[in-house]
């Protein structure tokens, strides 16, 4: 595993120094472009990270509620609709349309409170898209031999999928946070401009819009690393539940 | 029998591909919901004719289903542009083989792990670019990720028993391609590509909405949902942002449930093709 977490890893290292070799080549000023991006990243960093726990801690236990078989507890089955639900309205809103209509709402950015509302408007997307990816995830490892070989053990259906299916449907589930992080991360650029953080994304749209290609550059670069690390985060949690992964 | 070339019995694959699709009843429901958009915006000249002077909520509706046209034609020709390159890309990949192959494969799944949905806003700030320009970059943008899949789509058709079996009977590897695996590969190739059409419409979004798109012409001239969206955030009230922000989201979830649809579709006709939830 740690092999596998070390390859990785090690498999950054040549796109981000070619992020760095592009910030040299185009910034007059390499040193004050990376030092203005850089500047922006940790709020960017906290805003994606919280709002892929929130919708990640959410959704997916709504989506795995909704593969689970008809029947059981109360609570599931409400759990199970409401992630019917939202994993059939999930692609529909992605963070940035959810963000432009919240400041509308609000009446304008000075009415909400930024950090935490930018955090709630976003959450919307990963949340009923990790509802349907854990829904669609634990209905493919239904049709799986081994559940039948457990069900044909004794243990009911529930049980077997608990059990046997939900640790894989977890690892399909998380191998997809860097898909689903580079969506929020796109959102959140949105997010900083239209709440005004001082984040990267804030940091890429002020040096388009004011025509410095330099500090552009450099705040894409830091955005296409967080990018990259989300991804090689997300294939080695998955790859922690599913050993089989690991050879990928 | 191997499934590949309809359903073995006389039965085109299109028919079986069609009948999948019919299936997916979130497919069905997004492929009205697109028709409905498509009809708005086909019927705007008659509803601006009815009215010639709306104010408040009717004339943000009148301008976001004249923007109908330019954001699918936009999207529409930039989603054909990323499906070709990545047809170009995945299939050479697949065709390659040896070690060229998994090397493109790679670089596509590198490219494909980037926040590309950024390039069209550095493209808008950096290049200015006229409509064309910017068809090709959200084009080139979109491709990577549907490279990834027709490279798995055509790897496997070219491994499966019926290329065996073509290959066994002496059929030549050009010959295997264009006359048994692209007719039972058009329908999964085409659910690959699907996927590039609501990607460029939610980049054009973005990039609208932070000024760096198109459409922001005088007197909104060639509007689009994105630069419509731009305009109501920077001044515009509720009203404003009603029509193309809910336009944009029915049409984005109609083509993400078409795109199930059509994958639902494609996994009836390749063997061991797994379903997802209906």
């Amino acid at each position: 595993m740690l092999r596998f977490a070390l390859r990785r890893c090690a498999g950054l290292v040549l796109p981000l120094l070619l992020l760095a070799g592009l910030v040299l080549a185009i910034a007059p000023d390499p040193a004050d472009a990376a030092a203005r991006a850089l500047g922006g990243l940790p709020r960017t960093v906290g805003l994606v990270v919280l709002v892929l726990a929130l919708g990640y801690g959410a959704g997916v236990p709504l989506g795995l509620a909704a593969a689970m078989p008809a029947g059981g507890p109360l609570p599931l089955r409400l759990m199970g609709r409401l992630g019917h639900g939202l994993a059939a309205v999930s692609g529909g809103v992605p963070g940035f349309l959810a963000v432009a209509v919240g400041v509308v709402l609000a009446g304008g950015v000075e009415a909400a409170p930024r950090m935490p509302a930018a955090a709630l408007l976003l959450v919307l997307a990963p949340l009923a898209e990790s509802a349907r990816l854990a829904r669609n995830a634990l209905a493919v490892q239904a049709d799986s031999g081994f559940l039948l070989t457990a069900r044909s053990r004794g243990l009911d259906e529930r049980a077997a999928l608990a059990r046997y299916a939900r640790p894989l449907a977890l690892a399909a589930v998380l191998a997809t946070l860097g898909p689903v992080g580079t969506a929020i991360l796109c959102g959140a650029v949105a997010a900083e401009v239209l709440f005004g953080l001082p984040g990267a994304g804030a940091v890429l749209v002020g040096a388009l819009h004011g025509g410095d290609g330099g500090t552009a550059t450099a705040a894409l670069s830091a955005l296409s690393a967080l990018a990259l690390a989300l991804h090689v985060g997300g294939s080695v949690a998955a790859a922690g539940l599913d050993p089989r992964r690991r050879t990928l | 029998m191997d499934g590949l070339a309809g359903d073995g019995f006389g039965v085109s694959p299109w028919r079986v591909a069609w009948r999948g699709f019919r299936a997916s009843r979130a497919g069905v429901h997004g492929l009205g919901a697109l028709a409905a958009v498509c009809c708005g915006g086909l019927l705007e000249p008659v509803l601006s004719a009815g009215n010639p002077t709306p104010g408040g909520a009717a004339k943000a509706a009148v301008a976001a289903l004249d923007a109908v046209a330019a954001s699918l034609l936009l999207g529409g020709s930039a989603a054909v542009l990323a499906a070709v390159v990545a047809l170009v890309w995945g299939g050479g990949a697949a065709l390659a083989g040896g070690r060229a192959g998994p090397r493109l494969v790679t670089l596509a799944g590198v490219a494909g792990a980037l926040p590309l949905p950024l390039l069209p806003l550095m493209a808008g700030g950096l290049l200015d670019p006229d409509l064309g320009l910017f068809a090709v970059v959200l084009g080139l943008a979109a491709a990577p990720a549907p490279a990834v899949a027709a490279h798995g789509v055509l790897a496997a058709l070219l491994r499966s028993d019926m290329a065996t079996a073509a290959d066994a009977a002496g059929l030549t590897r050009g010959a295997v391609l264009l006359r048994r695996v692209l007719p039972a590969a058009a329908v999964p190739l085409l659910a690959a590509c699907w996927s590039a059409l609501p990607r460029v419409l939610a980049m054009e979004g973005l990039a609208g909405l932070v000024h760096l798109g198109p459409g922001h012409g005088p007197a909104g001239e060639g509007a689009t949902w994105g630069s419509l969206l731009g305009d109501a955030v920077a001044g515009g009230g509720p009203a404003d942002l009603l029509g193309p922000g809910l336009l944009l989201a029915v049409t984005l979830w109609a083509l993400g449930a078409i795109g199930d649809g059509l994958a639902q579709a494609a996994a009836t006709l390749i063997p061991g093709g797994r379903r997802g939830a209906p």
